[in-house]
C-alpha cells in the first residue's frame, strides 16, 4: 500500500483538532434537577459496579453497598419509598463526570473522591465520609512506618493520580499498577509486591474477607491525602446541591448515615466530624 | 463553559515523560518478542515440514494449541496462572513470552506456507544442478520464500506492536499503560486519545516501512544474484 | 481437579456465551459496515479505493485496546454514552467492518468480469448487475474467510474484559479473585476457547475446499 496520499489524513487530523474540546459543547439546563426527579418519580443515580465497598456486585450478581443502601435512603426521603431508584452502571472512572455533563443521570454516588482538580468540572455535596489511603501488609510483615517501605514492591491500581499519592510518602516508589484494584489485591495474595496500596475503606473491606491475614500500616508522622467521598452533581445546579445536602443531614439526624458506616464498615472511623456531632 | 473551544495540551506535554517510557518499553516488548517468535516460527516451520510425520504432528498441535485462543490468555496463564505453583514470572517476563509462543504459531504457519509455495521447479532445478538439499535450501528456496512470507511476517510484527496493549493487564508499564494512567489523573480523555492514536500509527508504519525496505533490498539481492 | 468445579464451570460458561454473544453482534454489525465499505471500495472507483484505504490504515494501525478507551471514554464526551455491552459490541464493529470490507471486496474481485459484461450485455443496470449477479457469486469466495473472521472475533472479545465488560475473560478473573485457583481457570478458559474455536477454524477450511472447488479459483486481487 502506497503512503502518497498523507493530504487526506492530515485533513483529518487538522479537523480533529479544530473540533475543540467536546465537553464545553454542552448547555447547561434551565430548571433544577430536582424538578425533574420530583416529577418522574425515580432518582437516576449513576455508580460503579466495582467500587468496594460502596457500589459492587455480590456472589449473586446483585449491586450492593454503602452507595447503594444511600441512594434508597434518598429514593426514600423523596417519594417515601426506597425502591424509587435507578441505577446506572458507570463502566469506567471517567464516565462519572461525563454522565452528570450530558444529564444522563441525576447524580452520582460511587465511592467519589473530591479532588480540587474535580471540582473545576463536578459539584460536590458535603461530605458524608472522610477517606484516606492505606498500605496494608501481611501480618506477619516487618513493614511498621513508610520510610520501611523504600525500595519495597508496592502493589496497586493502575494510574498517575494514585502514584502521585504514595509518591508523598515514599520517595520514588516501585510500583506495580494493575487495571482494576481486585486484580490488584489478587496479585498480593497470590505473593507479588511487599504491600498493598489503596483507598482506606476498599482496602478495608479486602482485608476484612480474609480475617487475621492483613493489617494496615498506621504511621501518624505522616499523612496520605485524606479524600472527602460525597455526591457528585452537575455543574451549577445549586438547588439539587442544596436538597442533598440537607437529605444527608436529615439521615445523619435520623443514626441512618452512622448505621450505614458501621453495616459496611465495621466501624465509624470515617465518618466526618459533622456526623459525629452530637444534635 | 470548561475550556471552550480549545484544546489544553499542557497536561499532554508534561506528561511526555512517562508517555516516552512507555514507548520505549512497548518498542521492547515488540521487538523482543517479534524476534523470538520470528525464530521459533522459521524452526517450527522447518521442523514441521523436514521432520518426518512426528515433526508434522508436532507443528500441527502446536499451531492449533496457540492459535485457538487469544493472547491475553496466555498471559494471565504465565502471569496468574504459574503463580499458584509458587512460579513468578515478572509481568515483562509474563507478557513477552506470551505474545512470543502466541505469535510464533502464525509465523510457522507464514513461513510453512511461504515455503511450500516455491514452485517445485526450483526443487527440481537444483537438484538437477547437483546441490545438496541443504545448500538448495539455503540458496535457492530460502531466499525465495522469505520474499513471500514477508507481506504476512510484517503484518504479524504489527499485530505484535498493537498487541502489547494487552500486558498492561498485567502492570506492565508500557505505553497503553502509560497513557491511561496519565488520563486517570487529569481526565484529558480526548487529547490523549489523539496523542495515543498517533503514537501507535507512528509505530505500525514503521514497521510497515522496514518491511518494505526489507522487500527492496531482497529483490535488490535477488537482481544481483541473477546477473551473474 | 478442584474443590466446586461445577460452579466453576458453570460461571465460565456463562462468561463463554456472553463472549459468544458479543463476538455474533459484532459479526452482524460488522458485516454491514464491511458490505457498505466494500461495496463502496469496489464501485466508488478511485476515490472509493483511496478513501477505504484510508480508513483501513487509521483502524488497522491502532490497537483494539484504544478503539475500544475511544468507544467507551471519549466518545461520552460528545453525548453519546452507551451501556458497556453496545460500547463494546461498536468498537469490536467498527475493527470487523474494515477487514470484512477487504473480504468481500476479494470477493467482489473474485468474481469473473465476464459475469458482469454477460449481465450488461443482458440489459441489466450497473446497481442490478451487481447486487444480482455479482454478490450471489461473490459470496462463494467470502463465506470461508467470514468463519475465519468470526473466530478472529470470539478471540478479541476478551480484550474488553480489560474495560470491565462482563465475558469468557472477566469471569476467569473473578473466579481467580475468589478461589485463587489461577493454573485451573486459565486451563480452562485456554480449553473453552480451543474447543469453540478449533472446530469453527476447521468448518471454515472444509468450506473453502468445498466451495472453491466447483468454479474458478478466487483471483487474489
Amino acid at each position: 500500500m502506497k503512503f502518497n496520499f498523507w493530504k487526506l489524513p492530515i485533513a483529518v487530523a487538522l479537523v480533529l483538532l479544530c473540533v475543540g474540546h467536546p465537553a464545553a459543547a454542552q448547555t447547561p439546563s434551565a430548571s433544577s434537577t430536582l424538578q425533574t426527579v420530583l416529577k418522574r418519580g425515580t432518582i437516576v443515580i449513576g455508580t460503579r459496579s466495582t467500587a468496594l465497598p460502596f457500589s459492587f456486585k455480590d456472589e449473586k450478581g446483585d449491586l450492593v453497598g454503602f452507595d447503594i443502601d444511600l441512594a434508597h435512603e434518598l429514593a426514600r426521603g423523596l417519594f417515601k419509598d426506597a425502591a424509587k431508584v435507578e441505577f446506572v452502571i458507570l463502566s469506567n472512572s471517567a464516565d462519572r463526570v461525563a454522565s452528570l455533563q450530558s444529564n444522563r443521570v441525576d447524580a452520582v454516588i460511587t465511592g467519589f473522591s473530591v479532588y480540587l482538580e474535580r471540582t473545576q468540572v463536578v459539584d460536590f455535596t458535603t461530605p458524608y465520609m472522610i477517606s484516606d489511603n492505606i498500605f496494608v501488609v501481611k501480618t506477619a510483615s516487618p513493614i511498621q512506618k513508610y520510610a520501611d517501605l523504600v525500595g519495597k514492591l508496592i502493589v496497586t491500581r493502575q494510574g498517575a493520580d494514585v502514584e502521585a499519592l504514595i509518591k508523598n510518602v515514599v520517595p520514588n516508589p516501585q510500583i506495580q499498577g494493575y487495571p482494576e484494584v481486585s486484580d490488584a489485591f489478587l496479585a498480593y495474595r497470590q505473593g507479588r509486591g511487599d504491600a498493598f496500596f489503596y483507598e482506606r475503606a476498599a482496602s478495608m473491606y479486602y482485608a476484612r474477607q480474609f480475617p487475621g491475614q492483613f493489617r494496615a500500616i498506621e504511621d501518624r508522622e505522616h499523612g496520605i491525602d485524606v479524600s472527602p467521598i460525597a455526591i457528585g452533581v452537575r455543574q451549577g445546579d445549586q438547588v439539587w446541591l442544596n436538597y442533598l445536602n440537607w437529605a444527608l443531614y436529615s439521615l445523619k439526624a435520623s443514626g441512618k448515615l452512622q448505621e450505614l458506616h458501621k453495616k459496611w464498615l465495621g466501624t465509624e472511623e470515617l465518618e466526618p466530624n459533622w456526623v459525629r456531632q452530637p444534635l | 463553559m470548561g475550556s471552550g473551544y480549545t484544546l489544553i495540551w499542557l497536561p499532554v506535554i508534561e506528561a511526555a515523560p512517562e508517555l516516552s517510557y512507555g514507548v520505549l518499553k512497548t518498542l521492547e516488548i515488540a521487538f523482543l518478542s517479534s524476534l523470538s517468535a520470528t525464530i521459533l516460527g522459521l524452526s517450527g516451520a522447518i521442523i514441521s515440514r523436514y521432520g518426518g510425520t512426528g515433526g508434522r504432528l508436532a507443528g500441527i498441535s502446536y499451531l492449533e494449541l496457540m492459535r485457538n485462543s487469544p493472547s491475553l490468555v496466555k498471559m494471565y496463564f504465565l502471569y496468574f496462572g504459574l503463580a499458584t505453583f509458587g512460579i513468578y514470572l515478572s509481568p515483562f517476563a509474563a507478557g513477552t513470552i506470551a505474545l512470543s509462543l502466541h505469535n510464533a504459531a502464525y509465523m510457522m504457519e507464514i513461513f510453512r506456507a511461504a515455503i511450500a509455495s516455491v514452485p517445485d521447479g526450483q526443487y527440481q532445478a537444483a537438484a538437477s544442478l547437483g546441490l545438496k538439499s541443504r545448500v538448495a535450501f539455503g540458496k535457492i528456496i530460502w531466499p525465495q520464500a522469505l520474499r513471500r512470507a514477508l507481506p504476512a511476517l510484517g503484518n504479524n510484527w504489527a499485530e505484535i506492536v498493537k498487541d502489547t496493549s494487552i500486558t498492561s493487564a498485567l502492570s506492565v508499564q508500557e505505553f497503553y499503560y502509560a497513557f491511561t494512567s496519565t488520563v486517570a489523573l487529569n481526565m484529558r480523555t480526548y487529547e490523549f486519545f489523539i496523542v495515543a492514536g498517533a503514537v501507535y500509527l507512528v509505530l505500525t508504519g514503521s514497521v510497515g516501512g522496514f518491511v518494505r525496505l526489507l522487500e527492496r533490498r531482497l529483490s535488490a539481492a535477488e537482481r544481483s544474484s541473477a546477473k551473474r | 481437579m478442584s474443590t466446586a468445579s461445577a460452579s466453576v464451570i458453570l460461571q465460565l460458561l456463562g462468561g463463554l456465551l456472553e463472549s459468544l454473544k458479543l463476538a455474533i453482534v459484532v459479526l452482524t454489525l460488522g458485516s454491514l459496515g464491511g458490505l457498505l465499505l466494500g461495496g463502496f471500495g469496489a464501485l466508488g472507483g478511485r476515490p472509493g479505493r483511496y478513501v477505504v484505504n484510508v480508513l483501513l490504515y487509521f483502524v488497522r494501525g491502532i490497537p483494539l485496546l484504544i478503539h475500544a478507551f475511544a468507544v467507551f471514554y471519549v466518545l461520552p464526551l460528545f453525548g453519546l454514552r452507551l451501556p458497556p455491552f453496545t460500547s463494546a459490541a461498536l468498537a469490536l464493529s467498527i475493527f470487523a467492518s474494515v477487514t470484512i470490507s477487504e473480504i468481500i471486496r476479494g470477493g467482489i474481485v473474485s468474481v469473473p468480469s465476464s459475469q458482469v459484461e454477460a449481465a450488461l450485455a443482458l440489459g441489466f443496470t450497473r446497481l442490478k448487475a451487481f447486487l444480482l449477479v455479482v454478490l450471489p457469486q461473490a459470496l462463494r469466495f467470502v463465506v470461508p474467510p467470514m468463519v475465519g473472521q468470526f473466530v478472529s472475533l470470539i478471540k478479541a472479545t476478551s480484550i474488553i474484559s480489560l474495560l470491565g465488560v462482563s465475558e469468557l475473560m472477566y469471569s476467569g478473573r473473578e473466579i481467580i479473585e475468589r478461589t485463587l485457583q489461577g493454573f485451573e481457570v486459565m486451563t480452562l478458559i485456554w480449553l473453552l476457547y480451543t474447543a469453540v474455536c478449533l472446530p469453527l477454524s476447521a468448518w471454515g477450511r472444509w468450506l473453502e475446499r468445498r466451495l472453491l472447488v466447483a468454479g474458478s479459483a478466487p483471483i487474489r486481487g
